[in-house]
């Protein structure tokens, strides 16, 4: 059992040798924790070591509605203001309501794969008539919207089977902060395509 | 009874008028009594009367101090209000209002201050509560949040600073004063410029952010020349901390500034929001600057105005942020 164990902490540490280096030097992800899991019982049952990365630097776009955006407005050479004029709200956010074409199963992800906040609860702001962004007429042309959003974990998952070989991975979003509003900006589009998640 | 600690000032008050209007009366009366008579008869008399004079001025002061203390039935969160902004549109803040009774229609009835002059503002009032709020009620209390917005009715009115404002409350003129007064220029404002295009500006966050460390948020710009980012600073109250940033994806950085951003590159930096003076149950308002310099020199820069409050949004329908106001208030 001892050799067991020695052995497993041996393929955990060549393994985080072998998978941190390269992801650390690759992009925002960075490091967070590892977790093994099991599949299957008995004869068919299998282990599996999985290396967790994080990368804050994304968030969720609430728009589309009414209800949490504003919409786009273009602005020429005249100031625009961006009115809501109806109370909103945006429902839970989890990693599956933020992630819905992502195969969860056969990953054993544990709860806390997001940090401290799993799951955002539902937020809803009291507005009336009260809800007003203005854009002077001196600022880029473009489209502007003013949009609820939320911070967010983009979390990669790379599993590797109990001889320290590649399986697969998975990529997905969880919640890492509860939900505020921003103002948004692009100078060609009525939407935001840079780095974050449109709801 | 729950006492805020104006209305502790308010007792104290009270009752030093009441010692000094009793000592006053037993002064005089005992030197009248003096002139006239020094017998011990006569002065058994004075002190009888002394006691009647103090026992009916106790009791009529007592009734001064309770008529004074039933602004209790109404309390707002204005101890806890921070503005300082630049906005030329206007000036917009929420107040909480906490009354005994359900107040039903609030006017504005003026602004008290220096040097302001409230013919030359236009002020309304929007009640910018919810169903969920309007139905709330602790400790007796029945909350309002209502938005008042300020705007200068001619292009002359450069700021508007007050100490106080007065509300017709359902027909009770209630005069607020601010801890903090209110100051605001009606200049400036969202301010966005070209050479380092806004792409996410954050401006409408909980209090609760407030010095929590683990609330960051992410500001996101696009270069369209060369750039150099100087600094980032707020109009008052806030100043951000473990600023980090990443251009084009790269890994994050500490940020050392000034940040050198190339044209064409996307910056993002975030930071969470600390204060010395500022909380949780803090409502703020003020301004966020992004300094910058282009490859020629010139100067810039991006600017929003913030809002930190301590009630919106409701989460999950909990109202825990309401209660903690109150209790803090009423402390």
């Amino acid at each position: 059992m001892r050799k067991i164990k020695i052995f497993m902490a041996l393929m955990l540490t060549i393994i985080s040798l072998v998978v941190i280096a390269p992801v650390q030097a690759n992009a925002a992800y960075s490091y967070y924790e590892n977790y093994t899991f099991s599949t299957g019982a008995l004869w068919w049952k299998e282990d599996f070591y999985a290396f967790v990365y994080r990368d804050p630097n994304w968030f969720t776009v609430f728009y589309g509605s009414p209800s949490t955006s504003t919409g786009y407005e273009y602005k020429n050479n005249t100031q625009i203001v961006l009115n809501q004029t109806t109370s909103f709200s945006i429902g839970a956010q989890t990693k599956g309501t933020l992630s819905g074409n992502v195969n969860f199963t056969s990953y054993g992800v544990p709860a806390t794969v997001g940090g401290s906040i799993e799951s955002t609860v539902s937020a809803s702001w009291g507005v009336s008539n009260s809800t007003t962004r203005t854009i002077l007429a001196s600022a880029p042309k473009g489209y502007y919207s003013y949009n609820v959003c939320i911070n967010i974990y983009k979390v990669k998952i790379k599993k590797y089977d109990d001889t320290g070989s590649y399986v697969s991975e998975i990529v997905f979003s969880a919640p890492r902060s509860q939900p505020y509003r921003s103002i948004i900006y692009n100078q060609y589009n009525a939407t935001y395509d840079a780095n974050c998640i449109r709801y | 009874m729950i006492s805020s600690p104006s209305q502790n000032r308010n007792r104290s008050m009270c009752r030093e008028n009441q010692l000094t209007q009793i000592d006053f009366f037993c002064t005089a009366i005992f030197r009248m009594m003096h002139e006239r008579d020094s017998t011990m008869k006569r002065t058994f008399s004075v002190n009888i009367a002394c006691i009647v004079i103090i026992t009916l001025f106790s009791v009529s002061t007592a009734g001064c101090c309770d008529k004074r203390t039933k602004s209790a039935d109404f309390l707002t969160n204005s101890s806890h209000v921070y503005i300082n902004t630049e906005c030329s549109s206007a000036v917009s803040f929420h107040l909480a209002l906490f009354s005994k009774q359900k107040i039903h229609e609030i006017k504005f009835a003026g602004l008290e201050g220096n040097d302001i002059y409230n013919e030359s503002l236009d002020v309304d009032i929007y009640q910018n509560d919810s169903d969920i709020i309007n139905s709330y009620k602790y400790q007796g209390y029945h909350l309002k949040y209502i938005m008042i917005e300020i705007k200068p009715n001619s292009d002359e009115v450069i700021d508007c600073n007050f100490e106080r404002i007065a509300l017709n409350v359902d027909g009770v003129i209630r005069k607020i004063s601010f801890t903090k007064p209110v100051e605001h220029k009606f200049s400036g404002g969202n301010i966005f410029t070209e050479p380092l295009q806004i792409s996410v500006v954050p401006n409408d966050m909980p209090s609760a952010y407030i010095n929590d460390t683990s609330q960051y948020v992410i500001y996101e710009f696009l270069a369209t020349e060369d750039i150099m980012l100087q600094e980032i600073r707020f109009s008052d109250f806030i100043y951000p901390a473990n600023v980090t940033y990443t251009i084009d994806g790269s890994e994050s950085m500490e940020a050392v500034f000034p940040i050198s951003v190339s044209k064409g590159q996307r910056l993002k930096i975030s930071f969470s929001f600390m204060s010395e003076t500022a909380d949780k149950f803090s409502y703020v308002t003020n301004n966020i600057y992004f300094d910058y310099l282009t490859e020629s020199g010139m100067s810039f820069y991006n600017s929003a105005v913030i809002v930190f409050d301590p009630i919106f949004p409701i989460l999950d329908n909990n109202l825990s942020p309401i209660r903690t106001l109150y209790d803090h208030i009423a402390e």
